[in-house]
């Protein structure tokens, strides 16, 4: 289980030092793996429908299908491979360990009972979501919001499921809803960027506002 | 300080013998994934005793630091050996020795800077430009990993940390993401794949090769060999993180090291085989990243008992 | 008692001849040996006390009343005489073989015994109100040393700056000792000392931080040393970076046994003081070009690692863990020391340099080691000891301080285990720059080829600037295979710091001294097994003399060499969001390019993003106050009148 963990968090850090888009796609899609595996690590998770039910869907959401759609997209949209970042790949991984720290200081603060999960839970999911977020802020291709986006949702799903236990179904339409919301809307919004101003560089939208 | 005489005498033996075939045991794990034959295991020892039969050119520009550097090098790096547990307790060991190991090495490399520096040659530089900065970069993955061990093990020695997770044995996580960040700071710092070439001599990219264009005969058997210890050293602490060495040492212990380190170094061999050079400005990204997984070991490390 | 006076006499005396007599020859003998008479006669009482002779204490009532001057001697001011007054002889016995021929120096010559007599009169000062006349008498006495060259624009200019910090640091200082007047009742250290409760303990703290830190350089009140250094002549530049700094190291600790009990916060802030004064002094060091203002930096790194030492202390002094108390306290002090040996030593060296090449930009030296071999043997010691590495004194203190941090990282939690994580991997960063920077001076001063021509026949300096140098080589050396000689001193200055001697457990570090020392020995002995070795290897073979290998090159040029800067230039682009650099570059253009070049130079982060904006603020607030007055006699008495009133009112409502 933890070793399903420190997968989920590395493989957020390799999205975060990745200067290629289809190595930050894989990277998220094996961050999916490790996060829909999770669930079946407890004990007596395979009689549990609950759980079989929600690792088997979002593997096949996080691990097949959003990628294979990523790499689809990639593919159509002939988006140059680069990420193009805002903040320089070194730089980003040094925030990046800062954030690794500040999300284990914060985690002392959180009393949540994790069981049957590790402890090393809380942080690793609050160090996803701030990863996320980074990503968001730091990449300006759209592709890579997508990308910050999935990271980001990846980090609230670990923390869905520690809530498994007592809100199942909350948890299960939480995670649908997310994926729906996320993931379809922005890839729409990719092919629709790209028809428009033939190129999904979000620093190109700024153009857009009110001429002075 | 001091453990038995023989344990002491056969570590030494195999620290000073044992190197220059791991060298070759790599460089045969390489031809093989590559699908030739290669040199022969004992290669290294034949290009050593090559060395030490030639006579030596020196630049007109060089002082006696040049001649000097090669033995100190090696000196630094021998000595290190000595508090490193191969298959029993070190031969030195006090609570600190993990910080005289790290700086030993340390003084290694400023020799090598210096020595690179003395034949006043503009691509010794670059080499030697390159190699402190990607040195002092490493530095910092490889203290905190130093600090994850000692956290862990609550003892400052190496003999001792060992001896704890001889104790504790087990492959948990936080082991595991140190023999990571161990392994990815053995390439950087002896120059291997990832990083550095170490089969070419002449190309602009190089790091390690390139500060020692200038030596010949004995002085680059010193360096070579050094090499090849150094190498030999890294690869010993970053085994012992998943399979810590004998308490005591015996027979069976030194012949279950000398499989650990042949299975590291075909290991080596196979990641130099399958990855690609990366280039210059991308090695400090690789170390940083690099530190990160340090950091996170160490979080790993302390989040049990709070930060 | 009777020696310590006599000194302080002598160093008077000396000053005072040395002002009298014109000519050159007897005023340098009067002042330098005056200086080098009086520091031995000094030395007595400070070995005798850390031998463990107990405290010397006198005291005058003075004519004020409620005010006795108190000079006395304990351990901490033994400690800190013995690196003072050592060094001054030293650089007084260099100063005569440096002062020949170059007479505009020899007018500053007086503020020399001065400058040390205010540095002893600073550390055996046992009350605040001496406490500050000698501190102030030790600034100004530098401040006209460093302005020697007074008719160079940046020295003036480096002098300006130097006496603004140095008089910010006194205006806390003032106030620190002011507050501890209030709350004491006496100047008197022990009073301060016997204090069951402070109030308000934090704004002492951070008033003692600034005045103390100012004076040490630490990052970011470091800005005067990278300019007052470059412009002093070299011997005082050793003096004042080898022990005047240190004064504001002594100043701290002194402030620390008045607080018996400090909150964490204080330690933690040290901590991290030190340690953005450590890495950042470093980064800024590697991108210098200029050897004196290098070395400049690289004192406001060792600031920073005897900060961390001071700051483990206190955290360990707080957190009720004695051992990580001694290490932390005994780092820092056994630091002191060994900074004073390898940095007065790599500016006399720098001096050396000067005096024999005339140059300070790195990318114009090379070569020196075989026309100047004392200088760079000496020098490499140093650049060794400084950068830790064994068997040179550096590493052991830095050693103690590691042990401490490491001891502090296994006991503690929360904050302060943060702190000593953060604060190893400052230090062993630090530690791996400091090694970059080193062999870029030493390779780029001493090795290779000159890259330029000398206008005159460069040589190896005078035997009275080659004997000190020896000496410290050799103590370098001496305290790196030997730590365990300055162990019982060492305990002697902390027990006068308030830390109890340890027994059983708690000695076990400082009793692994002589491990450590054997294990420094053993590679020592290896190297010597090594040389023979390979001599006999090499005996019967054939050695030849070639040109360095320039792959394939025809005309290798010294120019061709690679410079200092671009050594440095991977970790300064590295760290280019840090440093800023400004970077002037012109391209080769054309087939035939005619002229490139590429020149880069970074201004200080705390001078530019904190007092830059603020002295031009407050020069804004100045400019505006000026045009507004009208200068005439009645307007500035009737300022001091109102200043005067305004006093009185505050004495006779609130006290002073």
């Amino acid at each position: 289980m933890e070793w399903l963990l420190i997968g989920a968090l590395l493989m957020a850090f390799a999205t975060l030092g990745s200067a290629r888009l289809g190595s930050c796609i894989r990277a998220v899609a094996l961050q999916g793996a490790c996060l829909s595996l999770a669930p079946l690590c407890t004990v007596g998770a395979l009689a549990d429908p609950h759980r079989l039910f929600l690792a088997t869907a979002s593997f096949l959401i996080k691990t097949v299908a959003i990628p294979a759609l990523l790499f689809k997209s990639l593919r159509q949209a002939k988006i140059q491979q680069a990420v193009a970042p805002t903040i320089s790949l070194h730089l980003s991984l040094l925030g990046g360990g800062g954030l690794l720290v500040g999300a284990f200081l914060a985690a002392g603060n959180f009393s949540l009972p994790t069981d049957p999960y590790p402890p090393l839970i809380v942080p690793v999911a609050l160090a996803i979501i701030a990863v996320g977020f980074f990503l968001l802020i730091a990449r300006t291709k759209a592709i890579t919001q997508v990308i910050g986006f999935l990271v980001l949702e990846n980090g609230v799903f670990l923390f869905g499921i520690t809530l498994l236990g007592e809100f199942p179904l909350t948890v299960e339409l939480g995670v649908f809803l997310d994926l729906l919301v996320g993931v379809f809307v922005m890839g729409i919004m990719i092919h629709h960027i790209n028809r428009t101003f033939d190129h999904v560089d979000t620093k190109a939208l700024t153009a857009l506002k009110d001429s002075e | 300080m001091a453990s038995d005489p023989v344990g002491i005498a056969i570590h030494c033996a195999i620290l000073l013998v044992l190197p220059p075939f791991f060298l070759g045991l790599i460089a045969k794990t390489k031809a093989f994934v590559a699908g030739r034959k290669g040199a022969p295991l004992l290669q290294p020892y034949f290009d050593l005793g090559k060395l030490v039969r030639k006579g030596m050119v020196y630049s007109d520009v060089a002082s006696w630091i040049v001649r000097i550097a090669p033995v100190i090098i090696l000196v630094a790096i021998v000595s290190a050996g000595l508090f490193l547990p191969l298959f029993g307790k070190a031969p030195i060991h006090f609570e600190g020795d993990i910080i005289l190991f790290a700086y030993l090495l340390a003084v290694g490399r400023f020799w090598t800077l210096l020595a690179a520096w003395d034949v006043g040659s503009s691509f010794e530089g670059m080499g030697a430009s390159r190699e402190a900065t990607f040195g002092a970069l490493s530095e910092l993955a490889f203290f905190l990993s130093l600090i994850v061990l000692v956290l862990t093990s609550h003892s400052t020695s190496l003999t001792e940390v060992f001896y704890w997770k001889l104790t504790h044995f087990g492959w948990q996580p936080v082991f595991l993401l140190l023999f990571v960040t161990l392994f990815l700071t053995l390439l950087a710092e002896n120059s291997r794949m990832p990083v550095d070439d170490p089969t070419t001599h002449l190309e602009l990219t190089m790091i390690h090769e390139v500060m020692i264009l200038d030596y010949s005969g004995v002085d680059l058997g010193c360096i070579l060999y050094g090499a090849g210890v150094k190498l030999f050293l890294f690869m010993a602490l970053a085994v012992s993180l998943l399979w810590p060495p004998a308490a005591v040492w015996s027979g069976s212990a030194v012949a279950l090291f000398f499989c650990k380190m042949c299975g590291m170094a075909v290991l080596i061999g196979i990641v130099e085989s399958v990855t690609a050079r990366v280039r210059l400005v991308k090695v400090p990204q690789l170390l940083i990243a690099n530190f990160v997984i340090a950091l996170f070991a160490l979080l790993v490390a302390v989040s049990g008992r709070g930060i | 008692m009777i020696f310590l006076i006599s000194s302080i006499a002598i160093f008077l005396l000396s000053a005072l001849l040395a002002l009298l007599f014109q000519e050159e020859q007897t005023k340098k003998s009067a002042a330098l040996g005056g200086v080098m008479m009086g520091s031995l006669i000094g030395l007595i009482p400070a070995v005798r006390v850390l031998g463990g002779s107990g405290t010397i204490e006198d005291a005058w009532e003075g004519t004020l009343p409620g005010l006795t001057l108190r000079i006395g001697l304990d351990g901490l001011s033994a400690f800190f005489l013995l690196p003072i007054l050592g060094l001054s002889a030293l650089v007084a016995c260099y100063a005569w073989g440096y002062l020949k021929g170059q007479k505009q120096l020899h007018a500053t010559l007086p503020w020399f015994p001065l400058l040390v007599a205010s540095m002893m009169g600073v550390v055996i000062a046992q009350d605040g109100f001496l406490f500050l006349i000698v501190w102030e008498l030790m600034s100004l006495a530098s401040f006209f040393l460093v302005t020697a060259e007074h008719e160079r624009r940046e020295v003036r200019h480096a002098g300006w700056v130097y006496l603004a910090a140095t008089h910010l640091a006194t205006a806390f200082l003032l106030v620190f000792f002011l507050l501890c007047f209030q709350q004491a009742g006496s100047f008197a250290f022990d009073d301060f000392a016997t204090v069951p409760a402070w109030p308000f303990t934090g704004l002492l703290f951070c008033c003692a931080l600034i005045g103390f830190c100012t004076k040490a350089g630490a990052f970011p009140l470091h800005i005067w040393l990278p300019h007052a250094h470059p412009a002093a002549p070299s011997y005082i530049s050793a003096l004042m970076s080898g022990v005047m700094i240190k004064t504001g190291i002594y100043g701290l600790l002194r402030a620390c046994t008045f607080f018996p009990s400090p909150p964490l916060w204080c330690g933690e802030l040290l901590v991290g003081v030190g340690v953005a004064s450590a890495v950042l002094g470093v980064l800024y060091a590697l991108m210098q070009h200029d050897l004196k203002k290098l070395l400049a930096y690289h004192s406001v790194e060792n600031i920073g690692i005897i900060l961390i030492g001071i700051g483990l202390g206190l955290i360990g002094r707080s957190q009720q863990y004695p051992l990580v108390e001694i290490l932390g306290f005994g780092g820092a002090l056994f630091h002191v020391v060994n900074h004073a040996m390898f940095k007065g030593l790599l500016f006399l060296g720098a001096g050396n340099i000067l005096h024999a090449t005339h140059r300070r930009r790195l990318d114009q030296l090379g070569g020196l080691i075989r026309r100047m071999p004392i200088t760079g043997v000496t020098f490499l010691v140093a650049a060794a000891a400084i950068c830790g590495l064994p068997p040179f004194n550096g590493f052991i203190s830095e050693w103690l301080i590691y042990i401490g941090l490491f001891e502090g990282a296994k006991a503690f939690a929360q904050a302060p285990f943060f702190f000593a994580v953060v604060a190893i991997v400052g230090i062993a960063f630090a530690g791996g720059l400091a090694v970059t920077c080193f062999t870029k001076v030493v390779g780029g001063v001493f090795l290779g080829s000159p890259r330029v021509a000398w206008e005159q026949p460069v040589h190896e300096g005078r035997w009275q600037q080659s004997l000190p140098m020896g000496v410290l080589a050799f103590c370098c050396l001496l305290l790196g295979i030997a730590p365990q000689l300055l162990s019982p001193w060492l305990m002697t200055a902390l027990a006068g710091l308030g830390v109890g001697t340890p027994v059983g457990e708690m000695a076990a570090p400082l009793a692994t001294l002589w491990q450590l020392s054997c294990a420094v020995a053993i590679p020592i002995g290896l190297l010597a097994i090594g040389l023979l070795v390979r001599y006999w290897f090499i005996m019967s073979k054939r050695t030849r003399i070639a040109p360095t290998w320039d792959c394939g090159f025809a005309q290798p040029t010294p120019r061709m060499q690679y410079t200092a800067a671009s050594y440095a230039e991977p970790l300064g682009t590295f760290f280019r969001f840090l440093l800023k650099p400004t970077i002037h570059f012109q391209k080769p253009e054309g087939t035939f390019p005619a002229r490139a070049s590429f020149e880069d130079h970074v201004d200080d982060l705390a001078e530019r993003t904190l007092f830059g904006p603020l002295t031009q603020r407050i020069v804004r607030v100045l400019t505006w106050i000026r045009r507004r007055q009208r200068n005439q006699v009645p307007n500035y008495l009737a300022y001091i009148f109102a200043t005067l009133l305004l006093l009185l009112l505050w004495e006779v409502w609130i006290g002073i």
